[in-house]
């Protein structure tokens, strides 16, 4: 799948030269395997009680606007929540879309009451109104509309149509979307009984989302309101409008309602899984979950699958009608979500590299069950606010740390602390990625510096690929650092041993009394040398291990001869103890 | 990028950090098989090597894993690269001293302290008997 990277200086050989699988990884590069990112809390969402309590769950999340919209489930109060975001998802509006400056939302309205379970929601946009689906519609769910255009306040109502002749009525759509400034519903049509449930049928309003007609419609499958053949979803990639129903797929291309055609289908063995199992990615490339597992697809060339690379992660999924696929522009991956075998949570199941045309998974846990993703990105590119502020700085032996305050509050700022010998010119980068926080100071800590050397710091803030005047280097933000050294190991000590009488394979058996200083790893270096023995510090490092460790072996095969071996403790943020040893001599005849 | 949890009130942002809400994840890469004596051959593989860049510190186990069984894995750990270095490579050797036809390994991280790459993974060999 990938290739790792040869050292060039180092004369070993390769390890067959493929990975089998990596999980938690993205590409950075090439040959560059590194540790994904993580997470962190955007908002926490809350009901409409007196004393508002956490919502249940989280199900729908999408850009709207120059905000966002979410959609939450309250196992509580039974009732499904609308909520108005900025795009950072680091503040919130109410329903006159006034900020309200907490990083805990409250609902500006309720869009169904009276239900006690979570359910999918879909939503699409058009001309600043939001059209909110529940996928389980029945004659239940109504679709609903929230117009931000009107007001304020912005208005919450029912989404009505003329979908059987008989003037305006409630409509009980299973999922819309936008295409082509068209408003596209499908599932359940009108409130009359006969037109409750059409599960092939994929209705589309008046250009510019202006009034769904009855005659404006597709039906996609062959047999016609068979449930085999139910839209599960659909997505825009590129020019086109791809429909999936459960084992197929309907491409809907034109220009415009005179001329959109869905005649050819493009698969009849797999569809989509679910409704949030397909994903538009880079250059109109169109991603999903089929019950098979995933495929992917180009304009209106036939579906590849790629499920073929991944048979462990095919092995694990439960529920595919709940996986979850979105696409990751920033690291150019597509997600896939599922809920996971053993624990019942929901994981990342895998990544698709679109650059490197590679899986990275079956990926562990991502910490939390998923009901929804989204890539809500900044509507506006606007630069940070202001220049942070040095506050202080605080020395530990060879570490720092920068103390400022942040000249932008905002989720999407991130601050670039820098340093550098007092009096030399080049600056160190300690971090360019140190995230914001909503309150308070930022405290950094700068490591790897030198003991007793006079460092100053510098720091600016960066929103949106935009970057701040630093704030520094000034009096608090000079400092010399002070001797840390540790405290060396004692009574090293290196027993010979027969490791393999058969083939007559020694090894050292080597033994240390640790400092006592908790949080100390310790090198061990060996070298193989005819008397005099080398210097110390030139040996090479055997190995490292961790805190507590006091002995280690060390394999010479058949190596009779004279061996010397020193030891060191070392900590991050601190000078390595001295050499012990000196180093020791010991010989294997 | 965003997700909704399933069961809870948070909306979690993607891609920030190394910590993660709720579990911790590890970096985990596992290698094909090498045959370094050809497809009969045999031999004694002395150790492996793995070679991790980091820029705040490591913390690895590497697990050898010859003709298809795990053995123990070997824990590798140190602080963040010292004398103003920003990153490192650092050496992390498991001795294996078996006997054995093919050898892989699994790398993976005890916990992310920083940026962690992957460089390289090797192995020394001592040829007993080789085949095409």
């Amino acid at each position: 799948m990938t290739k790792a990277v040869l050292d060039g200086a180092n004369p070993r050989v390769e390890l067959a030269g493929s990975v089998r699988y990596a999980r938690n990884a993205v590409f950075r590069g090439a040959y560059k395997l590194i540790a994904r990112p993580g997470t962190q809390v955007a908002l926490t969402l809350k009901d409409d009680q007196g004393s508002p309590a956490d919502v249940t769950s989280v199900v729908a999340l999408i850009h709207f606007g120059d905000g966002a919209l979410a959609v939450a489930h309250s196992t509580v109060t039974s009732k499904f929540y609308l909520y108005w975001l900025t795009d950072g998802l680091d503040n919130w509006y109410n329903i006159s879309k006034v900020l309200q400056n907490t990083l805990t939302p409250a609902p500006i309205g309720v869009l169904w009451s009276s239900i006690a379970t979570p359910e999918k929601v879909l939503i699409a946009e058009g001309l600043g109104v939001a059209y909110l689906a529940h996928n389980d519609a029945s004659n239940v769910f109504k679709t609903r509309k929230f117009d931000s255009t009107a007001g304020p306040p912005a208005t919450l109502t029912d989404f009505q149509a003329d979908l059987r002749g008989s003037g305006l009525e409630d409509t009980y759509f299973r999922g819309v979307v936008s295409f082509q400034q068209h408003l596209w519903g499908w599932g359940y049509g009108s409130q009359a009984a006969a037109d409750n449930d059409r599960p092939e049928l994929l209705r589309f309003g008046q250009p510019f989302f202006a009034a769904m007609k009855q005659g404006d419609s597709f039906a996609v499958g062959h047999r016609v309101r068979s449930q085999r053949e139910r839209i599960m979803g659909a997505v825009v990639a590129g020019e086109v409008l791809y429909v999936g129903t459960r084992y197929s797929l309907w491409p809907i291309t034109g220009f415009g309602r005179n001329s959109w055609d869905k005649s050819r289908p493009l698969d009849d063995s797999y569809g989509f899984a679910g409704p949030f199992a397909a994903a538009a990615a880079r250059n109109g490339w169109l991603y999903y979950w089929s019950n098979r597992g995933p495929l992917r697809c180009e304009g209106i060339s036939r579906p590849e699958p790629i499920f073929e690379r991944l048979p462990t992660a095919l092995a694990g999924v439960v529920n595919p009608q709940n996986v979850v696929v979105t696409y990751d522009p920033d690291f150019d991956q597509v997600i896939y979500l599922y809920q996971d075998q053993t624990s019942g949570r929901v994981s990342r199941l895998c990544a698709f590299d679109v650059l490197k045309d590679a899986f990275f998974g079956p990926d562990g846990d991502i910490g939390l069950g998923v009901r929804c993703a989204s890539l809500v990105q900044p509507a506006s590119l606007t630069g940070p606010a202001g220049s942070p502020i040095i506050v202080s700085t605080g020395v530990a032996g060879t570490l720092a740390t920068a103390n400022f305050t942040p000249g932008d509050r905002s989720a999407q700022a991130t601050h670039r602390v820098e340093y550098r010998r007092t009096g030399t010119t080049p600056w160190t980068t300690a971090s360019a990625t140190i995230p914001n926080v909503p309150t308070g100071d930022i405290a950094f800590q700068i490591t790897g510096l030198l003991s007793e050397v006079e460092y100053e710091w510098r720091v600016a803030t960066t929103r949106n690929g935009q970057t701040s005047a630093y704030d520094g280097p000034e009096a608090a933000s000079t400092f010399t650092t002070f001797d840390s050294g540790l405290a060396p190991p004692s009574n090293l000590a290196a027993e010979a041993f027969v490791e393999n009488p058969s083939k007559g394979f020694y090894a050292f058996r080597i033994t240390w009394t640790n400092s006592g200083e908790g949080g100390n790893s310790t090198e061990i270096h060996v070298k193989k040398q005819n008397p005099p023995g080398p210097p110390s510090g030139t040996l090479p490092l055997y190995t490292t291990v961790g805190p507590g460790v006091a002995s280690v072996e060390y394999s010479m095969g058949n190596g009779i001869g004279h061996w010397w071996i020193e030891i060191r403790h070392v900590r991050e943020g601190f000078l390595p103890s001295n050499y012990v040893g000196g180093p020791l001599h010991a010989t294997l005849a | 990028m965003y997700v909704g949890e399933a069961s809870g009130p948070r909306i979690i942002r993607y891609g920030v950090g190394v910590s993660q809400v709720g579990d911790p994840f590890q970096l985990e890469v596992r290698y094909w098989d090498a045959y370094p004596f050809g497809q009969d051959g045999e031999g004694v593989i002395r150790e492996l090597v793995g070679f991790i860049r980091h820029t705040a510190g490591y913390n690895v186990d590497l697990v050898p894993i010859v003709d298809g069984v795990e053995l123990s894995a070997s824990r590798f750990s140190g602080g963040a690269p010292g004398g103003g270095l920003t990153e490192a490579i650092a050496e992390c050797r498991a001795a294996v001293f078996r006997r054995c036809t093919r050898i892989g390994a699994i790398l993976r991280t005890v916990q992310v302290l920083g940026e962690t790459e992957l460089v390289d993974v090797g192995y020394q060999p001592i040829v007993l008997r080789e085949s095409p």
